[in-house]
């Protein structure tokens, strides 16, 4: 067989383009559902059930994290353990049907999600044949990136493909677990699981795709993207190893600070609150490496904006996987648990870390896919970056304030023991910050408008590059 | 007293402790999976992966056509290395 001599690039603009177009789409309705907490008319009860927030939340929630988020780790990845392997994709029809098969699958969720097609499990609504076929999609994807490192030209695997690999493992594990149900038609089941057994292997699942999906994926675009912006090396390949291993060890177990003071017993609710308090050393530990990685070169910072989305969104990554351990803490958790200070908290990390990581990466990577260097309007791309960074801001701070509000609010009681608040009046004490957080995700979302824009302008009259798979630089050092 | 196992129930209460046996699948998996990571990072170690902390740092800046001296990091910073 002739060995292939030029990259796979295809199927990594494919899935790039579409990581913009349906960051755009689940961000639209995540600024839709935040406006109908505001304005409830915005349900649109009078044309059916179908746009109720209800409805409409899962999808707003799947289309971010599986379709925006999804996308984009599939183009890294497939970008990334390419480009250090020094050779093709391996069965590239394979990932061919990763790319059509995952479109399929965020367009059921869309049609099935709005008619209330849902097993009601959070992050894992979809509904038994679409869990199939996930699980189709996602043995074609491990194959096809594994089967790369094994015919790879390097004798070291970098430390991104480690990241990357772990995800594909993990992800595929929690899955099947997760989505164990007795199948009762076509298009309802019931979960393997009930009461406490079911929420604890919710939260093991929802915490370690948090974990494994939300952090370690991005982690691995982290220590490529930001590398090659910088035009450094990452700034201490040891303690990147170092994260990795450290990272995988532990975060098995953090999820049950999810079911604080809930029927699960108490020591597996503490067991949880030790091990995520664990998780803050590697977590600042790969903050703190991805950040010095500019060391010697911070002028770059100044006026590279691909480089200030990346180290931003390191920032975030940082602050919330501070705020995160802090929350699982049993006495502060008392207060955040069910109040908007838990939605903050997540956004922060999907906004701030997993979006704009993301947004930073594809804006190095989809001008090279079309033998580029730069993005059309560098402008934009500043633009984008502002915009972007005080929708993050509105959002979160309204949210930080209305969460310890409601918290404070619900717990308070009067001298005979009664409640001081009852709940309604929480919930109209917090329509203003909802409106500043509405703003903020309108803000967001317009700075991914002007991505598109951007990316448009970029690859019109442009040429898809076939790009030659160099020979690996010898191992001199 | 002795509790037999039946299924994934949740909390059971009929003459045994109350009990949370999805525990018993999550536990024994997370151990497994401590030493499956063990075990292949046991392999990364023997395959030599981490005998040089340093180079595959700076190779990964090193795979584009060398037509562009802009994309061509810090060669002085590559050289002391050496």
């Amino acid at each position: 067989m002739e060995a292939q001599t030029t990259y796979n690039y295809k199927v990594v603009r494919q899935f790039a383009i579409m990581a913009v177009i349906w960051g755009i789409v689940g961000m639209a309705v995540g600024v839709l559902i935040a406006s109908q907490l505001v304005w409830p008319q915005l349900n649109f009860t009078e044309l059916g059930e179908w746009f109720h927030f209800g409805r409409l939340r899962p999808l707003h929630t799947n289309a971010v994290i599986f379709a925006f988020g999804g996308c984009a780790l599939f183009a890294t990845s497939y970008y990334v353990v390419q480009r250090t392997c020094h050779t093709s994709l391996f069965a590239p029809a394979l990932a061919t049907f990763t790319f059509w098969g995952w479109q399929v699958v965020i367009l059921l969720a869309a049609i099935t999600l709005p008619l209330g097609i849902t097993t009601g499990k959070e992050y894992a609504e979809l509904e038994w044949p679409i869990d199939i076929l996930i699980t189709l999609i996602w043995v074609a994807y491990a194959i096809v990136f594994f089967g790369t490192i094994a015919k790879r030209k390097t004798s070291h695997i970098y430390v991104a493909n480690w990241f990357y690999g772990s995800f594909i493992i993990a992800v595929a594990l929690l899955h099947i677990v997760n989505s164990g149900e007795m199948p009762v038609t076509l298009w309802k089941s019931y979960s393997l699981y009930a009461g406490a057994a079911d929420a604890m292997v919710q939260w093991w699942y929802g915490h370690n795709a948090v974990g494994f999906y939300l952090t370690a994926a991005f982690l691995g675009m982290m220590y490529y993207f930001v590398p090659k912006q910088a035009g450094r090396p990452v700034y201490s390949y040891r303690l990147s190893v170092v994260h990795f291993w450290a990272l995988i060890f532990t975060y098995m177990w953090a999820g049950p600070h999810h079911l604080h003071y809930t029927a699960l017993p108490d020591w597996t609710q503490s067991l949880g609150m030790i091990f995520s308090l664990i998780l803050l050393a590697p977590s600042w530990g790969g903050m703190i490496n991805g950040i010095m990685t500019l060391s010697g070169v911070w002028y770059k910072l100044r006026d590279d904006p691909i480089l200030k989305f990346l180290i931003v969104s390191l920032s975030f990554y940082g602050m919330s996987t501070f705020e995160g351990p802090m929350m699982s803490v049993k006495t502060v958790n008392a207060l955040s648990h069910y109040t908007d200070w838990t939605v903050g908290h997540v956004h922060s990390g999907a906004l701030g870390w997993v979006g704009m990581v993301s947004i930073g990466s594809l804006y190095y990577l989809i001008p090279r896919l079309y033998g580029k260097t730069e993005m059309w309007s560098k402008e934009l791309v500043t633009l984008h970056f502002w915009i972007a960074t005080i929708g993050i801001v509105l959002y979160i701070a309204s949210m930080w304030i209305s969460g310890v509000m409601q918290g404070l609010m619900w717990r308070a009681t009067n001298a005979d023991g009664t409640l001081t608040y009852a709940f309604i009046e929480s919930v109209k004490a917090s329509y203003p910050f909802w409106a500043i957080r509405a703003l903020g995700g309108l803000l967001y979302v317009s700075g991914m408008v002007i991505m598109l824009y951007n990316v448009v302008k970029t690859i019109a009259g442009a040429q898809p590059v076939e790009e030659r798979i160099l020979p690996a630089p010898a191992a001199a050092h | 007293m002795h509790c037999a196992y039946s299924g994934f129930r949740s909390i059971r209460n009929k003459g045994c402790e109350v009990e949370l046996e999805i525990l018993y699948l999550l536990i024994p998996l997370s151990l497994v999976l401590v030493v499956v990571i063990g075990v292949v990072f046991w392999w990364a170690v023997k395959r030599g992966q981490f005998d040089d902390l340093e180079g595959p740092a700076y190779q990964i800046l090193f795979d584009e056509e060398p037509t562009k001296p802009e994309s061509r990091p810090d060669a002085a910073a590559r050289e002391t290395k050496k």
